[in-house]
This record gives structure tokens, C-alpha cells and sequence, in this order.
């Protein structure tokens, strides 16, 4: 499904609606051009978990986790992979995890990903962006059924 | 005492050996030669790469300061922030040392570390304000006395190396983007405007939006079919870049008014643009002591871990624990004293 954003508060708006539908274990790929917004995406996603620490790039450290109420959000960005395997994320690929990986078309190794949430997002304009929402697998398409309906 | 000090945070596996604050051999192993192809650091081959080196690094900076292992009295680490496969590697090293020699560990967090290179110029008077950019990091941290570090501004988003590396990738000029973005703009003109990011009364930095900005002004004047000169966008984004840094360095000395030292730490204090501007910004305060690293210390090196190592040690606040682990979200304020 296709949801136009006018601006970064929309952006927030459209964030907080897939936050309130996580429960821990789901894995969210973010991809879109340089500077489409997908650290501001998770931004506003880390301000509807009610996470206070400022959500920074993780491209430099390729991964970054803050903790919730409900489970810790982990922060993943293959900009710089370029192809290279990145084990070290299978230790997150469990129920106390919500991934986000942008840039997840950089990941080399990408078995362990057969069911998940896509989100692309396309700039538009200076401030306007397109998000792009799919969903692979059972439990994200009730997931985005459930999303649809809140929306 | 000697100080033997392991640094391997990132994509440099680094050893050097100290005689107390006397820097006998300063060994970095750089894998950027590996690395500039893939246009960017890559855990996987990071930590292989520097478990192929590690051992002849370490012997290259022992005999280097022509001593010999048994000589070593403390064995220093970066023990984070970085990544963990890297971290995991210059801490393993470190351990077996320890066990192997019977001498102490020395825990240092990585950007402590490179806020003490600037010690190898002169002594620190406190309070000091220092600015730490690097491809990871953008912040300004006070310190009130010795090894006491408050973050008082940090960036929202990118780091600055971060927008050199990728404005450097637009423009295919290479990695790191530093040196290249540095060396295009010398032959440059300041010909396009940029807005200046995050430009408000905050100590905090953002340059998601002029990362944003420099895309938007290619990817117009490409649809416009308008040439332009790479330089000149280099030079350009440049100027805003280390102008945001200047203004907000600036605005701390006025919040900071006792502050003695300034000191700029981090790959990007290695910046030509970024030191030009320093040096002029500082001639109007002339109780303040500037300090810049050496070019050599300016980036990832162990030199910088032994020193700050050798004020841990001084001051008996280390923690000699062989179970610890890397720490690769380590905050700075958590390793103050």
C-alpha cells in the first residue's frame, strides 16, 4: 500500500501508527535513496516507544539498540556493507528484537529473511515523501491488514 | 612505567608502547587499502583483517621502542564504543598479555582516548571543552577537571565524518571522504549556497539535512542538464559544514566562560578547513590554550588509549578485571571518574 507524507510530522504520524502494532520479534526493511528519511522513519518510531535517547545514523556502527517498555529496538544499517555478511545479526533475531534494517538491499547474506515487513520510501519533493508498505509472510500481512484498518 | 596499548574500534589495528607520557612506538596497521574498494568499513572483514595483524603489529611496536615484553607493566585497550567484532579482537589480544605478563588491564573508552592525544602537544588546564568529530562521532565535551567528561551537545542524526563520507560517495571521489572532499575543495570555489544545519541556540549538530541538501543541488542541476565542477560542491559544503562546527564551539565558550583548554580531537580535527577556522576563531580568546592533535594522532591510534591509560593508572581508577567484555555502545560520561 501507498502513503503520501507531506512532512516530517507526518512522517512521525505514519511511525506511530506501526509502533503501536510491534510486539517484539518483527523485522521492518527500510530502503530508499540517500536522504529519503529512513533514520527520521525510525526516529519517529523510537518516539512512539517513548525512547528518549536521540536515535542517531547507524552507519558508522552499523548497528545501534535502545530499550522499551515492550522490547529493544535495534537499529541496523547495511549502507556500508555493500555485500559483506553481517553475522553478527543473527543474535538479535529473536522476541525481545524489533529490527529495522535500512538499506537491506546492501546485506549479502539474507536467509534468515523470509518473512518481514517492507517499507520503501521514495522523495518526492523537498519535504514530501512516498512510503511504499509490503508485506512477505503470514504474520505481516495480517500485520498490514491490521495497519489498514487503523489507517 | 611502560604502557602497552591496543586500539582496534574500528577498521586500524593500532599498538603502541609508552614510557610513562613519552610515546616510544606508535605502530597503525591502516586497512583503508582494503577497504576504499568496498567504499566503507565492513564488520566481517574489519575483524578478520585484524586478527591476521594483531600479532605483528604488536611485535613491529615492541621491538620499534626497543624493549621486550617482559618490560610491560600495564596492557591498555579501547574497550568501546566500536564495533564488536573489531573491539573483541584488540581485547583478546590485550587479555592474553595480561595473563601471560601477570600485569593489569586498562579498560579506556575510544573517544576519552581521543581527547588525550592533544596531551602529547602540552599538559591540560581545567576546565577543558573539546570538539570530537570523526566519521562516528560529533560532540562537544566539557571537561571540568581530569578524566571527568560531560557531553554538552551531540549530533541529532549523521556524524560529520558520516557527511563527508557520503557527499564524498556522490561525488565518487572515494573513501574516506575526508581527505578527498578536503583536497577537492582547495581547488574549489564556495559557489553554491547550503543551508547551515541545526542552525539555532542548542549546543547539537545535524547534517542529515545538509547531506540532503548537497543531494538535491546535484540531482538539480543534472535534470537541468547544468554542468558543475565537483570542487566546487566540495568546496561549498565544505564551508557550511565546518562553519555549523564553529558557530556551535562558539556558543559553548559563551555557555563555558572558565574554559582554559580547547582541544579538537577526532579524524576530522585532522581537516584543514576545520583547523584554519579554529585558529582564527580562538585569537579572540586569548586566556584559552588551543590545542590541536598532531595530523598522526588525529585518527585511530593506540598512542592516544596509552596516554589516557597513563592518567587511569596515575589516578588508581582502573578496573584490572580479566572477564570484562567490549562495550560497543560504551558511553563517555559512564567511563568518568
Amino acid at each position: 500500500m501507498k502513503i503520501k507524507s507531506k512532512n516530517e510530522q507526518d512522517t512521525y504520524i505514519l511511525a506511530s501508527k506501526i509502533a503501536s502494532l510491534l510486539n517484539g520479534g518483527e523485522i521492518i526493511l527500510l530502503n530508499g535513496d540517500l536522504g529519503a528519511g529512513k533514520t527520521t522513519f525510525v526516529k519517529g518510531i523510537a518516539k512512539a516507544l517513548n525512547i528518549n535517547e536521540v536515535v542517531t545514523s547507524p552507519t558508522f556502527t552499523l548497528l545501534k539498540t535502545y530499550s522499551s517498555e515492550k522490547f529493544t529496538l535495534v537499529h541496523v544499517d547495511a549502507y556500508r556493507l555493500d555485500g559483506s555478511s553481517f553475522d553478527e545479526l543473527y543474535d538479535y533475531l529473536n522476541n525481545d528484537n524489533v529490527i529495522f534494517i535500512e538499506w537491506s538491499s546492501c546485506l549479502a547474506n539474507t536467509d534468515f529473511l523470509q518473512e518481514y515487513l517492507s517499507i520503501s520510501i521514495t522523495y518526492k519533493s523537498k519535504n514530501q515523501r512516498e512510503f511504499d508498505i509490503n508485506a512477505k509472510g503470514k504474520r505481516y500481512l495480517s500485520f498490514l491488514k491490521e495497519f489498514d484498518h487503523n489507517v | 612505567m611502560i604502557i602497552l596499548a591496543i586500539e582496534s574500534s574500528c577498521d586500524d589495528t593500532c599498538v603502541a608502547i609508552l614510557k610513562d607520557k613519552e610515546l616510544l612506538s606508535n605502530v597503525v596497521s591502516s586497512q583503508i587499502e582494503f577497504h576504499n574498494k568496498y567504499g566503507g568499513v565492513m564488520p566481517e572483514l574489519a575483524s578478520r583483517l585484524h586478527i591476521e595483524k594483531i600479532t605483528y603489529v604488536i611485535k613491529e611496536a615492541v621491538s620499534k621502542a626497543n624493549i621486550s615484553l617482559k618490560d610491560v607493566d600495564y596492557i591498555a585497550f579501547t574497550v568501546g564504543p566500536g564495533l564488536v567484532g573489531s573491539l573483541h579482537v584488540g581485547m583478546q589480544a590485550a587479555k592474553t598479555l595480561a595473563l601471560l605478563l601477570n600485569k593489569p588491564l586498562v579498560p579506556i573508552h575510544h573517544l576519552a582516548g581521543h581527547i588525550y592525544a592533544a596531551r602529547f602537544i602540552r599538559e591540560f588546564k581545567f576546565p577543558l571543552l573539546a570538539l570530537v568529530v570523526s566519521g562516528g562521532n560529533t560532540e562537544l565535551v566539557y571537561m571540568e577537571d581530569e578524566l571527568k567528561f560531560k557531553i554538552v551537545g551531540q549530533t541529532l542524526d549523521d556524524a560529520v565524518g558520516e557527511a563527508y563520507d557520503k557527499v564524498s560517495r556522490l561525488l565518487q571521489s572515494g573513501y574516506p571522504g575526508g581527505p578527498a572532499i578536503d583536497k577537492l575543495s582547495k581547488s574549489g570555489e564556495i559557489k553554491y549556497h547550503l543551508p547551515m544545519p541545526k542552525n539555532d541556540d542548542s549546543l547539537d549538530f545535524s547534517y542529515s539535512g545538509l547531506k540532503s541538501a548537497v543531494i538535491n543541488l546535484i540531482h538539480n542541476m543534472e535534470q537541468r542538464k547544468e554542468s558543475y565542477k565537483k570542487e566546487d560542491i566540495a568546496a561549498s559544503f565544505q564551508n557550511v559544514a565546518c562553519n555549523i562546527l564553529i558557530k556551535k564551539v562558539k556558543l559553548a565558550l559563551k555557555r563555558y566562560p572558565n574554559i582554559k583548554t580547547f582541544v579538537a580531537a577526532g579524524g576530522v580535527s585532522a581537516n584543514s578547513c576545520l583547523r584554519e577556522k579554529l585558529v582564527e576563531l580562538l585569537k579572540d580568546y586569548p586566556q584559552i590554550d588551543l590545542i590541536l592533535p598532531n595530523l598522526s594522532l588525529c585518527g585511530d591510534n593506540a598512542a592516544m588509549i596509552g596516554m589516557c591509560a597513563y592518567y587511569k593508572i596515575i589516578s588508581s581508577s582502573y578496573d584490572n578485571d580479566l572477564t570484562i567484555s567490549s562495550i560497543p555502545q560504551y558511553e563517555l560520561e559512564d567511563f568518568s571518574l
